[in-house]
């Protein structure tokens, strides 16, 4: 009897480990897919994600919004081959058509004033400084790699989140599980305006749909958000992005209308001359 | 009154409690009162200029500019500016704040060769260390307009942090937090709070301290004084109790009205405790002396209540009339004040007839030691004794005496000083007067002058006629650094083109407006929409007389020389006529610039002092010249310069046809060239030598690119020409100029800005001019450009202040004295009666204009209380006098008789009071704010003065006119009166003697 009663716990036992075993390999498995990748990976990955097209022709709108809710448009054109080489021209409003940026490698960044048919160089220590009265900064709209200035660490904890308002910060909560979400911290040696980044990259595609910009002090500074991200071609492309800057309460959203990649532009376009061209 | 009498005896247990239940509730709502700091809030709200100023201090954030100075030797050191960057970035961590300039946190457009450079003054990650790096940002930073005078002083001794505080937040806590932050960094700096937050935060605390220090004092003082004269506790403690509870009832309305204390109606405790006293002190003094009289004790409160209860009861409405004058005022801190101490004084009057005889009921007679008279024996009835005979014997002379006194005041009164500059009401070694002085002497002042510019401020010839606008300020004495877009404009101009002016069109101004946008300076000079602007000074001085003429000068200017409309008309496409029209306006309009730019460096102060420098006619004859005169061909060394930019320009990466060849592009330049001798090219005939001169292969894809070339060859042309019209014309004018300003630099820059127009075609023409060419020919139809400017600012207000403080003074008192005057000619049923009653006080009121002239007091916010004050308490004693007076005549006693016993009780008890009140409104030198230490000393005069011309002037002008008021004279021989006068010469003669006697 007892013996029976042993061997049938032994049966039980067997069944049980039968059953749980491939589920707990399972699980150790889908951890294992998770951990696959280490922070840095996460980082690069997005970087090379957002910096994908080889070339890429844009026309957007810039809104500006200031804190009472008053807008103001701006159109323009950007080119720009591979992460370095770029030129915004601006389109509209019709008093400043044709001013134009041309960003080279080596900070050297030319403008064009059509109204004075000039050309004059801009040394920059502007990395850090608004573009064109947005809330985004000559270094926002360059195309940079994360992973060259910052060190990424993996969140694992939930953590809790901030936000404009409450409607906001609750939806995030329900997309949280959809994204890594990267710490990142300045490299040694770099200075920066941000204490850190907060980094919220898209686990099916890798796109970096969220950055929280936090001040010296702490405290979260800056929201850049990208919306619509869609495919377009093969590369992924967010036709929505926003800047908001909690501090000014001013914010800017860049809508992209238009977008053409890869048409193998000629570096001759990202030149001086070209700048003057309407 | 014996009726009330009996009523208030009947109900004293329901009185008492009555009195001690309110007390206890209002005295529980005292200690939530609260404290009014904002000096701004003092301003009548609904004035037209004030809604103005308050609505430009909330768009442009003005109001809440928190300033930290710091002053060492020189504050470009790393320490010192390590320091800066501290404060500043905590600042910018502060959620309230919502910007901070620094010079480690503020944009800088710095011009390089061939472009710009636009980053912060000073990298706040690497604050210089090197003396040689930390030399050259100085003398950087000293050099630009926009820093120097407003972040860093000119010698560089005082550097401040600007931060910006936002809406809707407790600014003095926030205050007090950055205070904390700055104190809790270490350094040698000397630190300075300027700005309305801290001054806030300093007003707040001083306002406290004046309170706490001030209430025991006066309480003290007024318990000595009711010690010395009633030497009882009952005689300390029953007045005492009665002010103390109106006091308390007082504060305790204030505070459910939420009606906090301000720099003025802080002194109401004390004023309530050192006036209500008088109330009390005459209902005891007056029952002590029935008491003596052998009354018992409900007969002698009854006597008393009904025979002095009319007179205090009279007292306190003309006191009441007084104070409750001041809601005439269109100073709402001035009706405040009226209003609650009137109240004050209605509760210490009421308790004193209610709660001080029921209380009096309750406790036991007191023994006191009579004299012959029947009152007590003192000092002061032995003064009093003297006093009667001396105004007997002396009716004349004391009348006439008073009478010139009068007419000197009449000289005096018309010179009385004026201040309304609310940083003089504070202690010269006070935080915030410092403060104000060192911005005074290094930063060019602290009162903004501001001028609202309503109007397309991105429209060049807005921004040009805020450069005039600027221009003038600048020349005004007293004025320093204008600001506004305009400057950011000049400034980005200068920095892309070489100067400092603005451009002709508003694509120009758009090109450069695109580099500031969203800047965070932009915030305290325009609107988001910009069709508002703010031209924002500041200006050096405190005194009242050199704000009226900045406030006058500047309106003048706005009413004849602002060009409000007018029409963008291109010389070179008007009519010869309108032409010549237009460029002798333009000749006028350089010259004007250019006066003011010599003004501002020879500013011409009304003191005197100003230099002239007289160069009108000579400077109108060459800019004339250099105006009308076509100047045809250009000497080589233009050409020379031409030929070399050219060239640059063919071989830069900004050539818009790349020309390989050498031999090419030389051809090309000579061909432009020998165009050049003649006339400047157009875009056409450079087109035709590149078409010449070119191989097609460079331009047959894009044939453009040749119309693109001789555009820039054309641009590169166009400005070197006007850089040489500019030269000639400096060149020709500079002569013309003492050394000083020929030597001057920054003068020079200027001169050339100012003369730079004679580059430009387009011209704005005032409308009406405009429309006397439009009628008769056929002149090209402009664009409008229109533009509004209104003055705001401190010194605007400060003159409107001013008036109202003026209208306040008279208002008021008319009032008072005409109510005043009604009251006692009812009550005494003659006119002659009222007007001999007042006449004492109206000479006390001249009596303290006359003091505040000759001393150069001035006449300011609380200052302006003084006079209605006076005739509400001086009058008083007036009445006081004149009833006893009155009582005693009609007992039927001589006048000298009557006037002795007057002036023995009633007259002791109006010199004990007026001495209380004297000390007690003295208590208030001991405090914190300026004009209240006037206020204390002068009313403190006005109180002795009063008293004694109503012992004194009054009954002299009673005894000289004969005024049937008091009572029959007739029935008194004249006889007896020279009798009497005789017996008083002859004890006077022997009193002069015995002296004598006693003195050898």
């Amino acid at each position: 009897m007892k013996e029976k009663k042993f061997f049938m716990m032994i049966e039980v036992w067997v069944l049980a480990l039968v059953m749980i075993v491939p589920s707990l390999a399972q699980e150790k498995k889908s951890e294992a897919q998770k951990k696959e990748f280490t922070a840095l990976e996460i980082l690069k990955k997005s970087d090379s994600v957002a910096n994908a097209p080889k070339d890429q022709e844009i026309i957007m709108e810039m809104i500006l919004i200031d804190k009472k809710g008053k807008q103001k448009k701006r159109g323009a054109k950007m080119l720009q081959k591979g992460s370095e080489k770029r030129m915004i021209k601006f389109l509209s409003p019709a008093d400043v058509k044709g001013l134009a940026f041309l960003d080279l490698p080596n900070d050297m960044m030319y403008l064009y004033l059509p109204a004075f048919k000039k050309i004059r160089r801009i040394a920059s220590h502007v990395k850090n400084t608004s573009f064109a009265g947005t809330d985004f900064t000559y270094d926002d709209m360059a195309s940079i790699n994360y992973a060259d200035e910052w060190v990424p660490g993996l969140m694992e904890s939930k953590k809790e989140i901030v936000s404009v308002s409450a409607e906001k910060e609750k939806e995030l909560e329900s997309k949280e599980c959809e994204h890594y979400l990267l710490e990142l911290k300045p490299k040694e040696g770099i200075k920066k305006d941000y204490s850190k980044l907060v980094m919220w990259v898209r686990k099916d595609n890798f796109y970096p749909a969220r950055i929280e910009h936090y001040s010296r002090e702490g405290k979260l500074w800056k929201i850049m958000e990208r919306r619509k991200i869609v495919k377009e071609a093969k590369y992924w492309v967010s036709k929505e992005t926003e800047m908001n800057d909690l501090k000014k309460e001013h914010k800017t959203k860049m809508l992209i209308s238009e977008v053409k990649f890869d048409q193998g532009l000629k570096d001759e376009l990202f030149s001086q001359r070209y700048l003057k061209r309407k | 009154m014996r009726k009330f009498a009996e009523f208030v005896l009947k109900f004293r247990i329901i009185i008492i409690l009555l009195t001690v239940g309110v007390t206890l509730f209002l005295g529980y709502h005292v200690k939530d009162i609260k404290i009014n700091s904002d000096i701004l809030s003092y301003l009548p709200q609904n004035d037209p200029l004030v809604v103005l100023f308050n609505e430009v201090g909330d768009k442009f954030g003005g109001n809440s500019l928190a300033v930290v100075a710091l002053e060492k030797e020189d504050t470009f050191n790393y320490e010192t500016l390590n320091r800066v960057n501290q404060i500043t970035q905590k600042f910018k961590s502060m959620d309230e704040i919502s910007q901070v300039m620094s010079l480690t946190d503020i944009l800088d457009i710095k011009k390089i060769e061939g472009g710009l450079e636009v980053g912060k003054l000073i990298d706040k990650d690497d604050i210089p260390q090197d003396s040689e790096k930390i030399r050259k940002i100085k003398e950087y930073t000293l050099s630009k307009d926009m820093y120097r005078g407003s972040l860093i002083s000119a010698d560089s001794k005082i550097t401040v942090i600007i931060a910006r505080l936002k809406e809707n937040i407790d600014k003095i806590t926030v205050a007090q937090q950055m205070k904390k932050i700055v104190q809790n960094t270490s350094g040698k700096e000397k630190i300075y709070y300027g700005g309305i937050p801290f001054q806030m935060v300093f007003l707040t605390d001083i306002i406290q301290a004046d309170l706490i220090k001030l209430t025991p004092m006066v309480v003290i003082l007024v318990m000595l004084i009711l010690f010395c004269s009633f030497k009882s506790l009952r005689g300390i403690f029953l007045p005492l109790s009665c002010v103390l509870m109106s006091t308390i009832w007082t504060v305790g309305i204030m505070s459910l009205l939420k009606i906090p204390l301000t720099i003025a109606s802080d002194a109401v405790p004390v004023l309530l405790i050192a006036i209500g006293s008088a109330y009390g002190i005459h209902m005891l003094s007056k029952y002590n002396e029935d008491i003596c009289k052998g009354d018992d004790k409900i007969q002698g409160i009854k006597d008393s209540l009904s025979e002095v209860g009319i007179p205090i009861l009279l007292a306190g409405i003309t006191t009441l009339i007084g104070f409750l004058a001041f809601l005439s005022s269109p100073l709402g801190l001035i009706k405040e004040f009226g209003f609650f101490t009137g109240i004050g004084v209605l509760f210490a009057m009421i308790i004193s007839v209610t709660f001080l005889p029921a209380v009096l009921s309750l406790l036991k007679v007191r023994k006191i030691k009579l004299n012959h008279h029947g009152v007590e024996d003192g000092w002061i009835t032995r003064i009093m004794d003297k006093l009667g005979k001396f105004v007997l014997g002396k009716e004349k002379f004391i009348v006439g005496g008073c009478a010139g006194l009068m007419m000197i005041s009449f000289l005096a009164v018309p010179h009385l000083n004026r201040n309304v500059n609310m940083i003089n009401y504070f202690k010269k070694s006070s935080e915030i007067r410092q403060a104000e002085e060192m911005m005074e002497n290094k930063l060019g002042g602290s009162i903004p002058v501001q001028l609202l510019v309503r109007g397309d401020l991105k429209d060049p010839f807005v921004l040009k006629e805020m450069v005039k606008l600027e221009k003038f300020l600048a020349a005004q004495p007293h004025v320093n650094d204008p600001q506004s877009i305009a400057d950011l404009i000049c400034e980005m101009n200068r920095v892309m083109n070489g100067h400092s002016t603005i451009p002709e069109t508003k694509e120009e101004v758009a090109n450069l407006w695109f580099f500031i946008e969203g800047q965070e300076i932009l915030e305290q000079l325009i609107n988001s929409e910009a069709t508002e602007g703010l031209i924002q000074a500041k200006m050096g001085t405190v005194e009242t007389k050199e704000v009226d003429v900045l406030v006058k000068a500047v309106n003048n200017y706005l009413e004849e020389k602002l060009n409000i409309d007018s029409v963008k008309i291109k010389i070179s496409l008007a009519s010869d006529k309108l032409a010549e029209e237009l460029k002798k306006q333009r000749v006028e309009q350089i010259l004007s610039k250019i006066k003011w730019d010599i003004q501002k460096r020879f500013p011409v102060f009304s003191k005197g002092g100003s230099k002239k420098v007289i160069i009108d006619d000579d400077l109108r004859k060459i800019i004339t010249a250099s105006i009308f005169i076509e100047k045809k061909g250009f000497d080589n060394k233009f050409i020379k310069i031409i030929e070399t930019k050219i060239s640059n320009y063919f071989h830069s990466e900004e050539a818009d046809i790349q020309i390989k060849s050498k031999q090419g592009i030389t051809i090309i330049i000579r061909d432009i060239v020998k165009k050049l001798q003649g006339e400047s090219p157009g875009e056409e005939d450079i087109i035709a030598i590149l078409r010449k001169n070119v191989p097609e292969i460079l331009y047959i894809e894009e044939p453009e690119i040749l119309e693109y070339t001789a555009s820039s060859i054309k641009a590169i042309i166009n400005e070197e020409e006007r850089w040489v019209r500019a030269n000639q014309l400096m060149g020709e004018l500079k002569p013309l100029f003492p050394r000083s300003l020929r030597k001057d630099e920054e003068f020079l820059k200027d001169l050339r800005d100012d003369i730079w127009e004679i580059n430009e075609d387009w011209f704005a023409l005032a409308s009406s001019k405009y429309s006397k060419f439009f009628n008769n020919t056929n002149e090209p139809i402009g664009n409008q450009v229109k533009l509004a400017v209104a003055q705001t600012g401190m010194p605007i207000i400060y003159m409107d202040i001013d008036r109202k403080i003026i209208q306040s003074q008279v208002f008021s008192l008319s009032i008072a004295i005409f109510l005043v005057f009604i009251l006692l000619a009812f009550r005494l049923k003659s006119l002659i009666g009222g007007l001999i009653s007042i006449f004492p006080i109206i000479f006390t009121i001249l009596f303290n204009f006359t003091v505040m002239s000759i001393f150069d007091i001035p006449l300011d916010i609380v200052t302006v209380l003084i006079s209605s004050v006076a005739v509400g308490i001086g009058i008083d004693y007036s009445i006081h006098f004149i009833f006893r007076f009155k009582v005693e005549f009609a007992k039927g006693k001589s006048e000298l008789e009557a006037l002795d016993k007057t002036l023995e009780t009633t007259g002791k008890a109006i010199i004990i009071n007026a001495l209380s009140v004297m000390m007690g409104f003295l208590v208030l030198v001991l405090g914190n704010i300026v004009p209240m230490q006037r206020f204390g000393y002068l009313i403190a005069l006005t109180m002795i003065i009063s008293a004694l011309s109503s012992i004194t002037l009054l009954p002299a002008l009673i005894l000289l006119t004969k005024a049937g008021f008091i009572g029959s004279f007739d029935r008194l021989t004249k006889n007896l009166i020279s009798n009497v006068k005789g017996k008083i010469k002859k004890g006077m003669i022997e009193g002069v003697k015995k002296i004598t006697k006693n003195g050898s």
